[in-house]
């Protein structure tokens, strides 16, 4: 493998895509190494399955690149851009077993029937589907079918393998299991993978790297902890996750947020830039005491409700800024601290939040 | 850097750049659009520009519909032949729904054997309603007569509108009855359970719940029979009397008096309407989409005994009529001398002595029919999968879409005389450049009949088929794409055996209607190839109406036949295909 | 290459299928002669000439006549058999008719060919008006069978009486001339408007009133004779009369077609037409024939036949031919059968 082939084995340069007036895809640039998972997350609509396409061939971009080992393939059609792809419905045959589904790409080339059948034999134990072979998709389970629709996009070895939200069509359980199992197959197969995805789980899960797109523009690219710890934008944290935001000033001198006759000091790698800002934490980062704890980013507030969610509680507060006016804020603590605080509705509490934790973000116009 | 990625894009080898697939499913698309266009336009041009010139081919602008409705008889024409159509819808819707409600929204039995009875008339000629009517109602008929005397007659004064409307309803009773069926089944269970939550009266439930839910089907119903009735001339033919409609204008003026001309005229005064209601139907289904979108749950519905009474009563009078109509045509058909020597025989089955063309009429049918049915299934469903299945080429596809659906409102009569004057036509001059005509060939043969009907029945087999594709995952093709399998492989592959089903019905609708045509075909057939429908037509013209009922018995024989095999044969694909819908 | 071949072979199949069969040998007669009559005069042209093909469009005379006049500039048809001599003469006005002295011309009586020395037209046979009563019905009824044109517009037979669109059926043609000419031309249309009264409606076909009438559903058919006579033959309640102020009558003719290139079997079936054989099938079922054809007047046909026919002028009825029709359709045609 050489250095060059590990940088960039897949670049998309500059592409925009328009349908009509419609811009679809606006000045999109992203690249994968060898053996990447990428995940495309966004809200529906944002563009992600149009770069997919883009990517696969089915709708040519109208301006910009796609490059795919180095080599410019876009004006390639899909057949030859030896891409493999797997849809939302899975797009399985129903008239084939799912034998005759994955062997649909290998007929051509493989014309004899043992080698064939012992390809497809070794495609169905890959995905571990050895024993349905000869059923048809609408006998197996949602899972297994995602499984065959792997198994057929993967048949022809393909340079690139691209998901279309392949598992959305899943039972919660099945989709945690499947999220591994591709995750696992691509690692060994050192394929290069793009996934578009709505689930944020699933791309933080399953993503070397993940692309967040808005509105047909990339907004932020980077690992799965980068994208939580360092959003970009007030809207990669709220889409990542849940935050609390608040708009207010910025004094840089004293590197602290003021609200009303509220002021929060901020310890954090920030380049300065305008005074007016949004502050933003997210609600497991804020810890909630009911001792008389003082000191910096100690806040009194009111706790309205304590929701009980399981692993952790959602406490939902507010907080004074002076002259009777309240900030909304929500933090989630884990039940060992909800016990020991004692927390409830209706009550006061300090609300802390760790000067380190605090984001910033220029206010949007 | 972005110059030298040009110069590397550009110098790749041009196979691996060139879609042969797409360009292949273009140029394909453009041959679809092409022969849509030279059969369904080009005709339709050449009619209209012949109701522009006189019998001697020079061109008198509007002068021949100025004679058209100048001349009383004709004007007069245009107004029965609304009557007569409206009167048919309404009738026919009305007693289609109440059929079809009984049908779906019911608990009563043999829904099955009321379906199949009802369905009856879709088999048989329209003259046949005629003749039927003529031993039932016509001054010796069964009921005029009183079962030949055995108890009190009346006499209903069949020839003239009582006549055709009778017929027409017969004839467009199914159809109604079809369409509103697939409304009612798919109206949403939800909304009744709400109503009657609400406490909402029957009555009320009807009017705000399941008329507005079939309004749709309900508009498609009467645009089908009003359009139906408003062209049929078989029916009107045999029964219509002094009563003159459009559509016997049009065969009077061709036929009778050989003008083309007035014909033309006629033809295009007869496509008003029709295209009218064509385009307000459209707009209608347009609408719809949204309305079906909506996850709905299927109505089971409740025995309920005075319901279910009523229903059971109706359904059984209606399909005991159509069964007494048929019933009335075989015995007629087998009766020596109607009425007067009633022993029974095959002696107007043989057909000597009577014009037409005999057996080898009725074959020809056959073989027309089989032709169609062969020939139609494979290009209307190749169409259709063109135009839902290929990505890109939007305008194309719509203008091919459109011109697939047109067909829809043109007369039977129009497609004939249109197809006279374009496949007749030896050539067209255009500024002195004389293009000589490519189809000229066609003209009186084989082809030419089975083009008409194809064209004919083009658009109900084409939404068939499109409601069939609409139901595969429309990724099928990228699947195969990506996996480098060439479209066509995928078409026979996966394509036609999921939608064999919907295959098979379009091939037994083609045959059927095929083989019970006469209007477009009346124009079209040459000495060489009689046909079954037009001997009817013309036996019965002759007076021999015993042996034109013979020959429609058989059309309707032919018919039930291929209907029965049909059935067969899809339940043998149901079987293959439980095989892979099975859990 | 699969997918070419996939639609190369749907192209051959379309070909194949398609393509018409144009067989030499073959000729196209238009007829106008009853579909009854056809095959037994067909199979006797078949023992002599089982080379040619006959194809027969046979459809009512005044159809026959539009049409053959339709396609003037482009004829389809080689000849024209056993149809109206007044239609022939329309056509012949028309410049389509190419004269032709077939075989056994010199035996034909003066009175029904065309009296050029190479005639544009040749009968074979006459065919007269006759009353096809339904004698159940008419006895039902208490009505008298017709005996005249004058009995017709009695007003017993209102609604019972049946007749043939002059426009369209040879038949209804020359009864209405027959009556024109027998009774001048003003009282002739007062007649007709009294007949039109009694009319229950009007057929394309001249053979149609009289089928009609056998199935009961008029009393009285205005056809001709062969008509009832066959009807009654097959069992069929009717009784034919003939109007004692004598009947209409028209020759049944044939003519060679002119076209760029005239088929010798259209001579030849021209020839066969007059032949003794034929002649002597026609004779079986009609009295009158171009020349005798030895057989006795058939049954039901008055003694001598040639008296029941008046006079006719076929000249004044060719000439005549579009004014009639004109004015008949004016009158009566909202009583018409579609076509």
């Amino acid at each position: 493998m050489t250095s060059t082939e590990s940088e960039t084995y897949l670049s998309v340069e500059r592409v925009t895509k328009r349908f009509g007036a419609f811009t679809a895809l606006s000045d999109v640039s992203f690249t994968a190494r060898r053996g990447e998972f990428l995940s495309i997350l966004g809200p529906s609509g944002c563009g992600k399955t149009t770069i997919l396409r883009a990517v696969a061939g089915l709708e040519p971009q109208d301006e910009g690149v796609v490059r795919l080992k180095g080599r410019d393939v876009s004006t390639m059609p899909v057949s030859k851009r030896h891409v493999g792809i797997v849809f939302q419905s899975y797009a399985l045959f129903p008239n084939l077993s799912a034998r005759d589904n994955v062997a649909y790409g290998l007929r051509k080339d493989l014309k004899d029937r043992r080698a064939l059948a012992e390809r497809v034999d070794k495609l169905l134990a890959l995905v571990g589907l050895e024993a349905a072979g000869n059923k048809y998709p609408s006998q197996l389970s949602g899972g297994q079918q995602q499984r065959v629709a792997l198994a057929r996009a993967l048949a022809l070895s393909p340079d690139l393998l691209l998901l279309d939200e392949p598992l959305s069509a899943l039972d919660a359980q099945v989709r945690v299991m499947l999220r591994a199992e591709i995750r696992a197959l691509t690692q060994r197969l050192g394929m290069t993978t793009i996934m578009v995805t709505h689930d944020q789980e699933e791309a933080m899960t399953m993503a070397d790297r993940i692309l967040i797109m808005n509105q047909g523009r990339l907004v932020q690219n980077g690992s799965p902890s980068d994208i939580y710890e360092a959003p970009a934008s007030p809207f990669v944290a709220s889409f990542i996750g849940s935050m609390n935001f608040v708009s207010g000033d910025m004094h840089w001198d004293s590197r602290t947020f003021h609200r009303g006759n509220l002021s929060v000091k901020i310890d954090r790698d920030v380049s300065p830039f305008g005074k007016e800002a949004v502050a933003a934490i997210r609600p497991e980062d804020i810890r909630v005491s009911t001792n008389g704890e003082a000191g910096p980013n100690v806040f009194e507030v009111e706790v309205d409700n304590v929701e009980y969610r399981g692993p952790v509680y959602r406490v939902t507060m507010r907080l004074p800024f002076g002259g009777g006016q309240t900030l909304p804020l929500v933090a989630d603590i884990t039940a060992d601290q909800a016990r020991r605080t004692g927390v409830s509705g209706r009550t006061r509490a300090k609300a802390i939040l760790p000067a380190d934790r605090v984001h910033l973000f220029r206010a949007e116009a | 850097m972005a110059q030298a990625n040009q110069a590397a894009g550009a110098a790749l080898p041009a196979a691996d750049t060139f879609d042969r697939e797409l360009w292949l499913k273009r140029a394909l698309i453009l041959l679809v659009s092409a022969w849509l266009v030279a059969v369904v336009i080009l005709p339709l041009i050449q009619l209209l520009s012949k109701s522009l010139f006189d019998n001697h081919g020079v061109f008198v602008g509007l002068a021949n519909y100025v004679e058209y409705f100048t001349t009383p008889e004709l004007r007069r024409s245009i107004g029965n032949s609304v009557f007569v159509s409206v009167t048919t819808t309404v009738i026919s819707v009305t007693l289609g729904f109440l059929f079809a409600y009984a049908l779906t929204r019911t608990c009563i039995p043999l829904k099955g054997a009321f379906r199949g009875l009802a369905m009856m008339p879709l088999f048989a000629p329209t003259l046949l309603n005629g003749i039927a009517l003529i031993y039932l109602f016509g001054r010796k008929g069964l009921i005029t007569r009183g079962f030949f005397g055995a108890i009190p007659g009346f006499d209903i004064g069949l020839y003239g509108s009582t006549g055709i409307i009778i017929s027409e309803v017969i004839f467009t009773f199914p159809q109604a009855m079809l369409i509103l069926s697939v409304a009612l089944r798919m109206t949403d269970a939800r909304l009744y359970e709400a109503s009657q939550s609400m406490g909402a009266s029957r009555l009320r439930t009807f009017l705000t719940v399941t008329l507005p839910g079939v309004k749709y089907g309900l508009i498609s119903a009467i645009f089908v029979c009003f359009i139906l009735a408003f062209t049929d001339f078989g029916a009107p033919k045999v029964v219509g009397g002094q009563y003159n409609i459009l559509a016997t204008d049009i065969y009077k003026q061709v036929i009778g008096q050989q003008n083309f001309t007035m014909g033309a005229v006629v033809s295009v005064v007869l496509l008003i309407p029709t295209v009218l209601a064509f385009v307000v139907d459209r707009i209608a289904q347009r609408r719809q989409v949204a309305l079906i979108q909506a996850k709905s749950v299927p109505l089971t519905p409740k025995p309920d005994k005075q319901v279910d009474g009523f229903y059971l009563a109706y359904c059984s009078f209606i399909s005991l009529l159509i069964l007494a109509f048929f019933a009335t045509a075989a015995y007629a058909s087998l009766v020596k001398v109607w009425p007067y020597k009633l022993e029974l025989g095959l002696w107007h089955y043989q057909f000597r002595g009577t014009g037409g063309g005999g057996y080898g009429a009725f074959f020809n049918s056959v073989r027309m029919a089989c032709y169609s049915a062969v020939v139609g299934t494979a290009v209307t469903f190749f169409s259709a999968y063109l135009i839902e299945k290929s990505r890109g080429m939007r305008a194309l596809r719509q203008t091919s879409y459109f011109l697939s659906i047109l067909p829809l409102a043109l007369p039977g009569l129009v497609i004939g005389l249109a197809y006279i004057f374009f496949f007749n036509a030896p050539g067209w001059t255009f500024g002195g450049i004389t293009i000589p005509n490519p189809f000229n060939w066609l003209y009186a043969t084989m082809g030419i009949l089975v083009l008409s009907n194809i064209v004919h029945f083009y658009s109900v087999s084409f939404l068939t088929a499109t409601t069939a594709l609409k139901q595969l995952d429309k990724e099928f093709e990228t699947v195969s794409e990506s996996l480098g399998v060439p479209f066509h492989i995928t078409f026979f592959r996966v394509t036609v055996p999921v939608c064999l089903p919907a295959i098979l019905e379009i091939a037994m609708y083609y045959f059927v209607n095929s083989m019970a045509t006469v209007s477009a075909v009346i124009f079209l057939y040459s000495a060489d190839i009689p046909l079954a429908s037009v001997a009817i037509a013309n036996m019965d013209d002759a007076g021999d109406i015993a042996p034109a009922c013979a020959m429609s018995m058989l059309v309707v024989l032919a018919n039930v036949a291929v209907r029965l095999l049909y059935g067969l044969l899809t339940r043998k694909v149901n079987r293959r295909t439980q095989a892979w819908t099975r859990r | 290459m699969k997918r070419c071949s996939f639609v190369a072979a749907l192209a051959a199949a379309l070909v194949l299928m398609l393509s018409s069969l144009a067989l030499a040998g073959e000729i196209l007669v238009y007829t106008a002669l009853e579909d009854d009559e056809i095959p037994v005069y067909l199979d006797i042209f078949k023992k002599s000439h089982p080379d040619i093909d006959v194809k027969i469009i046979r459809d009512s005379t005044g159809i026959v006549t539009a049409k053959l006049l339709a396609e003037k500039d482009n004829p389809q048809a080689d000849v024209v058999w056993g149809t109206a001599a007044t239609s022939l003469m329309l056509c012949d006005q028309a410049g389509m008719v190419e004269p032709y002295a077939p075989k056994y011309l010199d035996k034909v009586a003066a009175n029904m060919r065309d009296s050029s020395k190479v005639p544009h037209w040749v009968g074979i046979k006459a065919w007269m008006t006759g009353f096809v009563t339904n004698t159940v019905e008419a006895e039902r009824l208490k009505m008298p069978i017709p005996q005249s044109y004058a009995d017709l517009i009695k007003p017993i037979y209102k609604g019972q009486l049946i007749m043939p669109n002059p426009a369209s059926s040879g038949t209804g043609f020359l009864t209405v001339s027959a009556i024109l000419q027998l009774m001048g031309e003003e009282k002739g249309w007062a007649y007709l408007d009294k007949l039109h009264e009694n009319i229950l409606r009007y057929t394309h076909s001249g053979s149609k009133p009289a089928k009609l009438a056998g199935a009961g559903e008029a009393v009285v058919g205005i056809s001709f004779a062969y008509r009832g006579f066959m009807q009654k033959a097959k069992g069929e309640p009717v009784v034919t009369t003939f109007p004692k102020e004598g009947s209409g009558w028209d020759v049944e003719a044939n003519a060679l077609i002119k076209k760029k290139d005239i088929k010798p079997e259209a001579k030849a079936f021209l020839d066969w037409a007059l032949s003794p054989e034929v002649m002597q099938a026609y004779g079986k079922v009609y009295p009158v024939t171009a020349y005798p054809s030895g057989n006795p007047v058939p049954d039901g046909y008055p003694k001598d036949p040639a008296a029941q026919m008046i006079k006719n002028d076929f000249n004044w009825a060719a000439k005549n031919r579009t004014r009639i029709l004109k004015e008949w359709s004016a009158r009566y045609d909202g009583k018409s059968d579609p076509k």
